[in-house]
């Protein structure tokens, strides 16, 4: 392992907590490693994360920590070769069975820390929630309120008839 | 920040839920649209993006009756005039309509729809002129119910089209020639599928016989019938043949369908592709030989000059003694050509149809003895001389593009079942010349795949 893998750096979360981590881990993060990179002296400074809170940031780095060996991600990777596809890998699914308000907010961290990875498997996982639901199911799972009439249901799904289902 | 009372939509926002909607199938997106209001405007983007309609029997949008089938579609027409928000996302259409038949009953030649099948096609029309309309269409496919239909006259920017040729099966002698050259001839057709054409040895009427007059770089034969160097004729009025395949679909007996009408003899192949060798990038042999004596063809593919994509039966490599016994042939090859001397160096993508009983064998005597130690998988002569000629395909400076081989225990003689219904021992897994024979073209960053997996995926499929 190089030095540089060792490395440890300060996180600042939202709410203003220190987190110390690995320059490795927190690299998983294009948004820290464009930091580091732009700012030079890594570790001298703390790095501030101003929209995660503490709980989520530590999520996020715990998922870090167990894909830091992975392959970095692919710069131009365009979303039409993306394969169509809601695997995920076992460590992944047991590490997003949380409640629905940690499960959005880690997806929003990963948005925003720019983590490819970790927000295909948070927006795998809410497709997941979808998949084989009915309309009423899925308002129930998410807590939705139905805004249509009857009338509007019935027309809706005249139009989406004609759609093949795949 | 989320409360306990904000709803999904609101907690995320809509370039998360487009990620999200992204890898939903169809159904769910439908579930969607019946949410929310929100919901749906996200859902009906995603679902408009590709639009896939088929009427063909046993399809999960076949509607029972004339009357439902136009007013599901009347309505989607209507949809489409409601809201025009489909011109912003509307990538991809594909659309085959069959009256509600099977697609091999396709009716005789110059029969006409009936007054509700006129109408339904009239729909489509309508409505394939809409949404031929979007601004970010990029493929519009219709499957025609008649070769005769005029549906794709009078919608522009068709990219492709599955045509019948129903004649065919009449024993005409004309399919219609004239009708399919002007289809060919549309000016942004480029894919042409072609049904049912089993008898591709029909004269193409000198009026018809009108060389790089079509735009089509890609032509597929669905049912195919036996080549003759005739179809040059049809094969010649595309300027820029790429892409060609040859396919058999089987029947229900697990026949291919149409026996014997399906068999190919590769001697007429060859012969008919080559004047477009320098051309065709992409060739699918989906093809056997039945009841005629196969000719030498060893080394004819080596001369198409752009060939990337290749499968063939592996007749047309080598001609293997079983495939003699029935054939009272003299003086054929005993060793086949070296691989590198038979195919060209374009080579990316290389599949081989070796057929299921060809590849290794158990050896029952020993079973039968009671000796269930002695259960060794062993590979028959003809398999060992199979993969010593596929490794020639390793040769350092040869196929340098080369990435991946794919075998096939399925051929269309045998056909043969998915890895999950198959046995351990069906497959050659632990065989010493297997191991060898993988481990030399992985050095070379060639990938086997055998009936569709890696090896080690294999593994773990079959029973």
């Amino acid at each position: 392992m190089s030095s540089t893998d060792e490395q440890k750096i300060i996180l600042v979360s939202s709410d203003g907590v220190n987190i110390e981590t690995a320059r490795i881990i927190a690299e998983r993060s294009m948004l820290i490693k464009n930091m580091i990179d732009d700012l030079g002296n890594p570790g001298e400074e703390p790095i501030p994360i101003m929209n995660v809170s503490e709980a989520v940031l530590r999520k996020v780095l715990e998922w870090c920590d167990h894909h830091k060996k992975d392959a970095p991600p692919e710069k131009d990777e365009d979303a039409e070769s993306r394969k169509k596809t809601t695997d995920i890998e076992e460590w992944d699914q047991k590490f997003m069975q949380v409640d629905q308000e940690m499960l959005f907010e880690i997806i929003l961290a990963a948005n925003y820390m720019d983590i490819k990875a970790l927000l295909d498997v948070g927006c795998k996982t809410v497709a997941n929630m979808i998949k084989g639901k009915s309309p009423e199911e899925i308002r129930k799972t998410f807590n939705i309120q139905n805004d249509f009439t009857p009338e509007e249901e019935e027309q809706i799904r005249r139009e989406n008839e004609w759609a093949e289902d795949r | 920040m989320v409360t306990g009372q904000a709803t999904m939509h609101s907690a995320l926002p809509p370039e998360i839920w487009t990620l999200i909607l992204e890898d939903l199938p169809t159904k769910s997106l439908k579930a969607l649209c019946l949410v929310s209001r929100t919901l749906q405007a996200q859902a009906r983007r995603r679902m408009y993006r590709t639009l896939i309609y088929c009427d063909a029997i046993n399809r999960s949008c076949c509607p029972r009756t004339d009357l439902q089938r136009i007013r599901d579609i009347t309505i989607f027409h209507q949809s489409l005039t409601n809201w025009e928000g489909y011109r912003e996302v509307t990538k991809d259409v594909s659309i085959e309509w069959t009256h509600g038949m099977e697609w091999r009953s396709t009716p005789y030649p110059g029969k006409s729809e009936s007054e509700a099948e006129q109408q339904f096609s009239d729909m489509v029309k309508d409505t394939v002129v809409l949404l031929s309309k979007s601004h970010k269409l990029h493929s519009l496919h219709l499957g025609l119910p008649l070769l005769d239909s005029t549906v794709p006259f009078h919608v522009d920017r068709i990219t492709s089209l599955r045509i019948p040729v129903s004649g065919c099966q009449y024993e005409t002698d004309d399919p219609g020639f004239s009708t399919l050259l002007k289809l060919f001839q549309i000016p942004t057709l480029r894919r042409v599928q072609l049904d049912c054409m089993l008898r591709l040895c029909c004269v193409v009427p000198h009026t018809c016989r009108q060389p790089n007059t079509s735009n089509v770089t890609e032509l597929e034969f669905i049912n195919c019938g036996p080549i003759s160097e005739e179809l040059i004729n049809l094969l010649n009025w595309p300027t820029d043949l790429q892409i060609l395949r040859f396919d058999i679909t089987y029947g229900e007996s697990g026949r291919p369908f149409a026996v014997p009408n399906a068999s190919v003899r590769s001697d007429k192949m060859i012969n008919t592709l080559s004047p477009f060798k320098h051309n065709i990038q992409v060739l699918d042999l989906q093809v056997y030989e039945s009841d005629c004596i196969i000719p030498d063809q060893t080394g004819a593919l080596h001369s198409f000059s752009k060939l990337k994509w290749l499968r063939i039966p592996r007749r047309l490599l080598k001609i293997w003694t079983e495939d003699l016994e029935l054939h009272d042939l003299q003086g054929v090859v005993d060793t086949a050509p070296p691989i590198e001397t038979q195919l060209p160096d374009t080579l990316e993508s290389l599949h081989i149809s070796i057929g299921e009983n060809f590849c290794w064998f158990h050896d029952t005597d020993a079973a039968e003895e009671g000796n269930s130690n002695l259960l060794l998988e062993r590979p028959s002569e003809n398999a060992k001389e199979l993969f010593i000629l596929l490794s020639g395909l390793a040769t350092p400076g040869r196929f340098p593009n080369l990435y991946e081989l794919w075998l096939y225990t399925e051929d269309y003689e045998h056909h043969a079942f998915a890895p999950e219904f198959r046995r351990r021992q069906d497959y050659p897994l632990e065989c010493d010349h297997t191991r060898i024979f993988i481990d030399l073209l992985e050095q070379r960053d060639i990938e086997v795949y055998f009936d569709g997996y890696k090896w080690s995926e294999l593994e773990k499929r079959i029973l």
